[in-house]
């Protein structure tokens, strides 16, 4: 029996360490750099849970565009064009504020960036969560790698079941001419392109009409908070957010904020008190940057394009019409915050809210 | 300190077992005792240091009362002592775990407007306060004079059990900590538990953690997911929350092995009960067996009538409710639980007409439901997901999808069904094949092709620590 055990160490030990010892070579030869990137026939995966931390300490660029799905409003290539800069996307669907923060703090302790660009979507502020920076969905170790830990990645769970199988599959596909779904290529191609990080997957119906359904039939989460704590939440949650984004701003350096061009249907919420609560966000955030020569506010939100319904599949994802003009209207703002002018939007995101709701409410 | 961490595999387990049996060449039990229990605090106190203070407070003046208590002569002194010991143990817990819920529960019913703390919940708290107001009790109704300061700190912060159980007893444990035989390194029992400890590991990190993607992302978007993925992400929470338990209590059961101490059976495929009487002797049974001895059996247990055992049961399951957390879901769940437990003992013979395997089926499904309950945020949400999962209109087959958004990219919706389907599928075929933590012990002998085995479940667990969640009762 003794024997036995002895013989069951050395074989479990034996088998552990060589088995290891190959996981972490091949992984090594894959990927020297760690930068969980799948590089199958000159694609490259931009999958924001994993890539955005190496692509944060490994990319070549002087600006940082942070933010949700909404990050699909930005083109890096006319941002180039226009301001000169060479943006990073760090996006990722329905971006958390302390996920944000966190994104924000590891750009900045890079220190490569010039220009943070931030897209803040306000209603994810009333929820009860406190706020404060937290990897949330991604890996906090892929960030601020030190010692051993740098090396992780080579037994790593997002090495190993998730970019090694992932490449290995594709190559098999593309080796053997297998032809895949338009619907698994067209994912496949946005997130091969650094360019559409962030882009939503056009698969929900789009138009007026399936958009005053979901809204109706209440299949489209229009609000995070609970309606006692919301202003308060969301008061207190911004206050915090701009007090950290403004004190680890340098002041060489230049920061953007962006409200995103949700349909009218968005802030004609159900409850109608919480427009007013958005409004009152958004002209915090005015005043708040009139403070700082360094810090610019865009507002998406009151365009007139924006205010048509049937540009949108859902209360927050647009069509590419949409987008296309979004993403000019991104290019040419000037950011000199006017809180004057942003309590002139909300009178006219409130005038097309309540024509909205009118039809929903005529529709039910 | 989480047992499925690098920390803790590679550096912590390793170097604890090796100096506490190089400690047993001293003559002195001591040394041995002592590392051990500085070893527990340390494992502890890695997670935020200031619990050190708690723990260590909270160890400190309950030995002193029970000291005083054992060497009282009269009843009366004990009794005043057991009263304190129970205030104090309960004062702790509810300070830290209970004030807020409880000043937001008052402001909410009077409208007022006390601000709430925002207290940082103690880890193991409940588990500890548990496991010493059991050691109070036994102090009350015992004559024995011997209480040893290193022992009892060692029986309450012994590493393996300390954050989320087994709930041990003082009798459980501190014979085998004074039990001579069991000083020395054992490689029988290094191996077996071992063994355990990486069936345990597997379970938590490749199937809890797997089955979380779908949970989590069902529960955020739950208002718009119809009806078979809601019944997928009910299934798959049930799952989770039982690997992940049953997982952590083998780890700690394998942990306690592995240093010669056998540690209360947890879990014994609670699943597979055919009744909710049998579930709970099945699930957390050593959280049953505490609340028996603290609640149940105060309260008169079956020694009063029939009503009076069905009220007395039903306050148990209350108890067990608020026991696992501050907030009105885990209350619901609890008054579920003990609504069917009473049901049960008042309906025996009804129900032993039912078929057996139409009792599991149903036993199951309640258990599901009730778990969708202690996951959900709030009572409203535990409804909107009933309400997802009885929408007949809705099946929600175009969802599927947005149940496995991972980060990478969209996974095509026929591909998401037959995902979602074969893990729930899976998980079914290894509820029912799976052998118990009592089996697996029993059953282990050292062969080489269970060594291959548990060589391949070590090495895919380690591929899964990098993406490592806590653990569901580490809430708790």
């Amino acid at each position: 029996m003794k024997n036995q055990t002895v013989k069951f160490i050395c074989l479990l030990l034996s088998i552990f360490i060589a088995a290891t010892g190959v996981l972490c070579t091949v992984a090594y030869i894959l990927d020297p750099q760690n930068v969980y990137r799948s590089n199958t026939k000159g694609l490259r995966f931009f999958s924001p849970t994993y890539s955005s931390a190496p692509a944060i300490r490994t990319a070549d660029y002087d600006c940082v565009i942070i933010g949700s799905s909404m990050v699909q409003n930005f083109d890096t290539k006319q941002i180039t064009k226009q301001f000169g800069y060479k943006p990073l996307k760090l996006a990722l669907g329905a971006l958390e504020p302390d996920e944000l923060l966190w994104l924000y703090n590891c750009a900045q302790e890079q220190g490569k960036a010039k220009k943070y660009i931030v897209n803040i979507d306000l209603h994810r502020f009333a929820s009860n969560k406190i706020v404060e920076p937290d990897c949330g969905r991604f890996r906090d170790y892929m960030y601020n790698p030190r010692g051993l830990a740098q090396f992780r990645y080579l037994l790593g769970y997002e090495t190993w079941f998730r970019f090694i199988p992932l490449q290995a599959f594709l190559t098999a596909i593309y080796g053997l001419n297998i032809p895949l779904p338009e619907s698994f290529r067209s994912s496949l191609k946005l997130s091969t392109d650094i360019n559409t990080s962030g882009y939503w997957n056009e698969d929900n119906p789009p138009g007026e009409a399936a958009l005053l359904e979901n809204f109706n039939s209440g299949t489209v989460v229009f609000n995070d908070g609970d309606s006692d704590t919301y202003s308060d939440n969301a008061m207190s949650h911004m206050d915090y957010l701009l007090e950290q984004l403004s004190v680890k701003l340098d002041s060489d350096e230049e920061l953007t904020i962006y409200l995103p061009p949700y349909s009218s249907l968005f802030g004609a919420d159900k409850s109608s008190d919480q427009i007013e609560v958005i409004f009152a966000l958004r002209e915090k955030i005015a005043a708040f940057a009139a403070e700082y020569a360094n810090i610019h506010l865009c507002d998406l939100q009151a365009e007139s394009y924006v205010r048509d319904l049937n540009l949108y599949m859902d209360a927050s994802h647009s069509s590419t019409t949409i987008r296309k003009a979004t993403q000019q209207s991104v290019v040419s703002c000037t950011g000199e915050p006017d809180l004057q002018q942003i309590k002139s939007n909300n009178s006219i995101i409130k005038s097309y809210a309540d024509e909205a709701l009118k039809k929903a409410q005529v529709k039910k | 300190m989480l047992f499925s961490s690098y920390e803790f595999v590679f550096a912590f387990l390793p170097v604890t077992v090796a100096v506490y049996f190089a400690l047993s060449g001293i003559k002195s039990p001591y040394p041995q005792r002592i590392f051990l229990a500085a070893a527990s605090l340390f494992f502890y106190s890695y997670f935020e240091w200031s619990y050190i203070l708690i723990i260590s407070a909270s160890i400190i003046i309950n030995f002193i009362l029970a000291k005083i208590s054992l060497h009282a002569s009269k009843q009366s002194a004990k009794k005043a002592l057991f009263i304190l010991s129970i205030i104090f143990n309960v004062g702790l817990i509810g300070y830290y775990k209970y004030y807020d819920f409880a000043v937001d529960t008052f402001n909410t019913v009077a409208s007022t407007n006390i601000p709430i703390k925002g207290i940082l919940i103690p880890l193991g708290i409940s588990f500890f306060t548990f496991q010493q107001l059991s050691f109070q009790l036994r102090t009350y109704k015992s004559d024995s004079k011997k209480l040893n300061f290193i022992d009892y700190t060692l029986f309450v912060s012994f590493f393996p059990q300390l954050i989320a159980g087994p709930i041990v007893l003082y009798d459980d444990l501190v014979p085998q900590i004074i039990d001579e035989n069991k000083r020395r390194p054992n490689k029988d029992n290094i191996v077996k538990g071992f063994s355990i400890f990486t069936c345990g590991l597997f379970k938590k990190l490749i199937i809890a953690d797997e089955l979380s993607l779908i949970v989590d992302n069902g529960f955020f978007a739950y208002k718009s997911m119809g009806m078979l993925p809601m019944w997928i992400v009910a299934f798959a929470y049930t799952f989770q929350i039982y690997f992940d338990f049953a997982g952590y209590s083998e780890m700690a059961i394998g942990l306690g092995k592995m240093l010669n101490y056998d540690l209360p059976i947890n879990f014994l495929t609670p699943l597979r009960s055919a009744s909710i009487t049998e579930f709970w002797k099945r699930w957390h049974i050593t959280l049953g067996r505490t609340l028996s001895e603290l609640v149940y059996i105060p309260l008169g247990g079956n020694q009063k009538g029939k009503l009076r055992k069905a009220i007395n049961l039903f306050i148990v399951f209350l108890v067990s409710g608020i026991w696992h957390g501050a907030s009105w879901t885990f209350v619901l769940w609890g008054i579920a639980h003990g609504a069917a437990r009473v049901f049960e003992e008042c309906f025996p013979k009804l129900l032993n007409r039912i078929p057996t395997f139409i009792r599991r089926i149903f036993t199951f499904l309640f258990v599901v439901f009730a778990f969708v309950i202690f996951r959900a945020e709030s009572i409203g949400q535990a409804f909107g997901i009933f309400k997802q999962m009885f929408t007949f209109s809705n099946l929600g087959l175009s969802r599927f999808s947005s149940l496995l958004i991972n980060g990478i990219f969209g996974v095509p919706n026929f591909a998401a069904i037959a995902l979602a389907f074969a893990a729930i599928l899976i998980c079914f075929v290894i509820m029912l094949k799976e052998k118990s933590t009592s089996e697996l012990l029993e059953d282990f002998s050292p062969t080489p092709k269970r060594a291959v085995l548990i060589a391949i479940m070590l090495i895919v667990s380690v591929l899964c620590m990098s993406r490592s969640a806590v653990f569901i009762y580490f809430n708790f």
